[in-house]
């Protein structure tokens, strides 16, 4: 068994910059900043995909024609399995996610942990746990987002998620 | 995990011998054949630096790079022109926002944000070579 550390970021100013109502006491960063991902290939831990139209995006899933790409990445996530479900309650058995947009366009989408916490990926910055929805509020790059929508999928409970609950890898 | 596979695109960067001779690729190359180095050229790259800090600053929390389409700093770039493309690859090298700079790419020439590749990392590569071919 390796040894754990904690992936400390060297500058988060810009995270809490756009990021105004994260507060010590409501999140946690995870992982070191990078570019390589976003939120949507975070869902996934495909930590090494921009997942994105025109950037790279699964053969066979449509592609916007303008702005409008909220009905793009819910096909993707159906696509994942995922189903749409009435709320961001924690529900034993199942990994929700909720989806910001504002309008027809997709802003953002979180995980809920089975803690009921909740784990971001911002842009091209960290990722980071966060106690509620509510704590993305007033991002600057989403100032008129919603999240209204919420899906899931079965999950068996095996994976302890624990990469997104403390930003832990074993070395 | 995910089992998708991911687009890959015809007008991928890579090993598109006919790149540089496309004629959609053409003007964007021939004004970087003769790009003027002059003043007016000092002037671009110097206006180009700080809408590139500005857009960078804009969009660092961005998770869909399209987004940054209508920001003005992003609009203001595209108004300059072919002859900044030099500049966006070498922010593309530097960036810690590289997707956004191959938003930009993908917007000023004819030619995909991921360059048919599947990673940012790949991409980046791809675009930095073409940059070296066309310079």
């Amino acid at each position: 068994m390796g040894k754990a550390c904690f992936l400390t970021p060297p500058s988060i100013e810009d995270l809490y910059a756009q990021y105004p109502r994260l507060q010590a006491s409501n999140h946690k960063i995870t992982s070191q900043r990078t570019d390589r991902y976003n939120c949507v290939a975070w869902i996934e831990r495909e930590m090494d995909r921009w997942l994105e139209p025109e950037i790279f995006w699964p053969d066979g899933l449509p592609i916007p024609a303008d702005s409008a790409d909220l009905d793009c990445y819910i096909a993707l996530f159906r696509s994942w399995g995922f189903e749409d479900c009435d709320s961001a309650d924690l529900e034993d058995g199942y990994l929700k996610i909720a989806i910001f947009a504002t309008g027809s366009e997709f802003d953002h989408v979180a995980k809920q942990l089975p803690s009921g916490a909740w784990s971001s990926k911002g842009g091209s910055l960290y990722d980071f746990k966060h106690e509620d929805l509510s704590a993305l509020g007033d991002c600057l790059v989403m100032p008129n987002a919603t999240v209204d929508r919420f899906m899931r999928r079965p999950n068996d409970g095996a994976d302890p998620y624990e990469i997104e609950e403390n930003g832990l890898i074993r070395i | 995990m995910s089992t998708a596979t991911l687009v890959r695109t015809d007008r991928s960067l890579e090993g598109n011998e006919g790149f540089v001779e496309e004629p959609e690729g053409a003007s964007a190359l021939e004004s970087l054949e003769t790009f003027d180095p002059g003043d007016k050229g000092a002037a671009i790259r110097d206006t180009f630096s700080e809408l590139a800090d500005e857009l960078e600053d804009a969009a660092v929390a961005l998770s869909s790079t399209r987004r940054a389409l209508r920001y003005p700093a992003f609009i203001e770039i595209l108004e300059l022109g072919d002859s900044v493309i030099p500049e966006v690859i070498e922010r593309l090298r530097v960036s810690e926002n590289r997707p956004l700079w191959l938003r930009v790419l993908g917007t000023l020439t004819p030619f995909p944000p991921g360059a048919g590749e599947s990673t940012i990392d790949a991409a980046a590569d791809a675009w930095i070579r073409w940059g070296r071919l066309a310079s």
